[in-house]
């Protein structure tokens, strides 16, 4: 759902900017053909209206709700729930929060200073989202009303991503904030999308035990997923190879 | 010596040679596995297409010659060497890439009697070619319709192996975990699908004239390269292990 090229020329004149591709080109380091083509085409990337309001130090969020299919964006607050947030910390930290929580005496938190959690995004971390927000019925919402296959939404989950469209659909299905989506698709950072600096740090460490243990659960479910895959595939790739070279 | 015809022939005996020769004499991959492992038609595949095109070679065409009864037997030769490695080799894919169907259309029952319907053809078109001296695929008789059946005969044969095979060898290419395997599957199916484009387009190259009757020679030089680079490129994974380094654990994000 890129943004009308008409609308794009309207809001770069509200703010005096020129909507030469040459000067949009000098002033955020997109390619000049590549502003042209999209201009050409009357569809503009949502990642170029977020490069230019950074390039001109604009508010993400409001540049771009002035466009028609993100003006929902706020609708609703800005900041993620905490089960958002919680979707975004790694399996693996969540295992580590578990055994700092299991013993002071094995797995002393000290153990941890100095590391940061793993950021996000990171393998699977789209579909965790997807399934922390997923009100029962999710997919079929968001392919209803992207007009987008189920298959589609499955491959852009396994590949961990999600364009606009189908991350505001989630939202939108999930009931959360619009931006949320964003920031877990890497379309803005989480400072721009209301997440706080340590937001998954100060999760983790206030989850309750038994959102905590639900939490790995569902991962390591995926996680089972995830390896038999793996091993599906490198068994197949060992055939192949075997047998050919 | 036409140089259009002996440069290709060179270029292909000097890929394929090597190509094989590696494949044989390389420790990792070891004889064994070479010749009496899972992969073993596919190297004797190689050596039957080496040798193929070493007998196209003039010095050595001339040389095996004399010592035949007729003339222009080197060719049939070098022809039932081509047939058997395309055999080989349509018989072992059907089996790598799980085709029970192109299993029996290459060497089930209808794939033993398609190479024995050919192999006859290949014969009865020879003897009935006015073919006195010498040549290297019948080039300098290439006008006598004896010779022109003679030639599709092969390249009607190579067709029905590789039809069945496209099918499988591009579903690999796009489903092969490994990216060297999709790539490797991509070049062994775009090869096969060559061969079979100018078994169909074998009339048009009949109505051509001089040196244009090369450029779809080169046609099939290209789809045995290409069909002979995916499969070195497996064996390339195989060598370096692709499978094990780059499917390793699902769980490390290092």
């Amino acid at each position: 759902m890129p943004v009308s090229a008409a609308e794009f020329r309207e809001w770069l004149e509200g703010r005096s900017l020129s909507p030469s591709p040459t000067a949009l080109s000098a002033l955020t380091g997109i390619n000049r053909g590549t502003l042209n083509n999209q201009l050409r085409r009357g569809n503009v990337a949502e990642s170029t209206v977020i490069t230019i309001a950074r390039a001109t130090g604009m508010n993400v969020i409001d540049a771009l709700s002035v466009f028609s299919p993100y003006q929902v964006i706020k609708s609703r607050p800005i900041e993620p729930s905490s089960a958002e947030i919680l979707s975004q910390v790694h399996h693996a930290d969540l295992m580590a929060e578990l055994q700092f929580r299991t013993s002071k005496k094995h797995y002393p938190r000290e153990l941890r200073k100095g590391i940061d959690l793993i950021p996000f995004p990171h393998d699977g971390s789209v579909r965790t989202w997807i399934d922390a927000i997923d009100p029962g019925d999710i997919r079929q919402q968001m392919s209803q009303e992207t007009g987008m296959a189920l298959t589609y939404i499955a491959t852009q989950l396994t590949e961990n991503k999600l364009n606009p469209p189908l991350a505001i659909a989630a939202s939108r299905a999930g009931g959360g904030s619009f931006a949320s989506g964003l920031v877990v698709t890497e379309l803005i950072t989480p400072a721009e999308g209301g997440w706080q600096i340590r937001a998954r740090e100060d999760e983790l460490l206030e989850v309750s035990d038994d959102v905590l243990v639900e939490a790995i659960s569902a991962r390591i479910h995926l996680l089972q997923r995830r390896v038999k895959q793996r091993k599906e595939a490198r068994e197949y790739a060992e055939k192949m190879t075997e047998l050919l070279g | 010596m036409n140089p259009l015809t002996v440069v290709p022939v060179s270029l292909m005996l000097i890929l394929l040679g090597s190509l094989t020769f590696k494949r044989i004499n390389t420790p990792v991959l070891g004889h064994q596995h070479a010749l009496q492992g899972k992969a073993s038609s596919i190297a004797l595949s190689g050596i039957f297409l080496t040798l193929a095109y070493l007998l196209l070679l003039p010095p050595v065409y001339m040389g095996v010659e004399s010592l035949l009864p007729f003339t222009n037997g080197t060719d049939l030769i070098s022809k039932y060497f081509a047939l058997v490695a395309v055999a080989f080799l349509g018989g072992h894919l059907s089996t790598a890439y799980g085709s029970q169907f192109a299993r029996r259309w290459t060497v089930g029952a209808p794939g033993a009697a398609m190479l024995g319907i050919v192999a006859t053809g290949l014969l009865g078109t020879l003897l009935a070619t006015k073919a006195p001296n010498p040549s290297p695929q019948l080039l300098d008789y290439a006008a006598q319709p004896s010779v022109r059946l003679n030639t599709w005969l092969v390249l009607a044969y190579v067709a029905y192996i590789v039809f069945p095979l496209i099918k499988p060898a591009y579903k690999d290419s796009r489903r092969n975990p490994l990216k060297v395997g999709r790539i490797a599957s991509g070049l062994i199916a775009a090869g096969f699908a060559l061969s079979l484009m100018r078994a169909f387009t074998y009339p048009v190259e009949l109505s051509t004239t001089g040196d244009a009757t090369y450029l779809f020679m080169i046609v099939s030089y290209i789809s045995t390269a290409f069909v002979v680079i995916g499969l070195a490129l497996f064996a390339y994974a195989r060598k370096n292990r692709a499978a094990q380094t780059e499917l390793g654990s699902a769980l490390s994000i290092d």
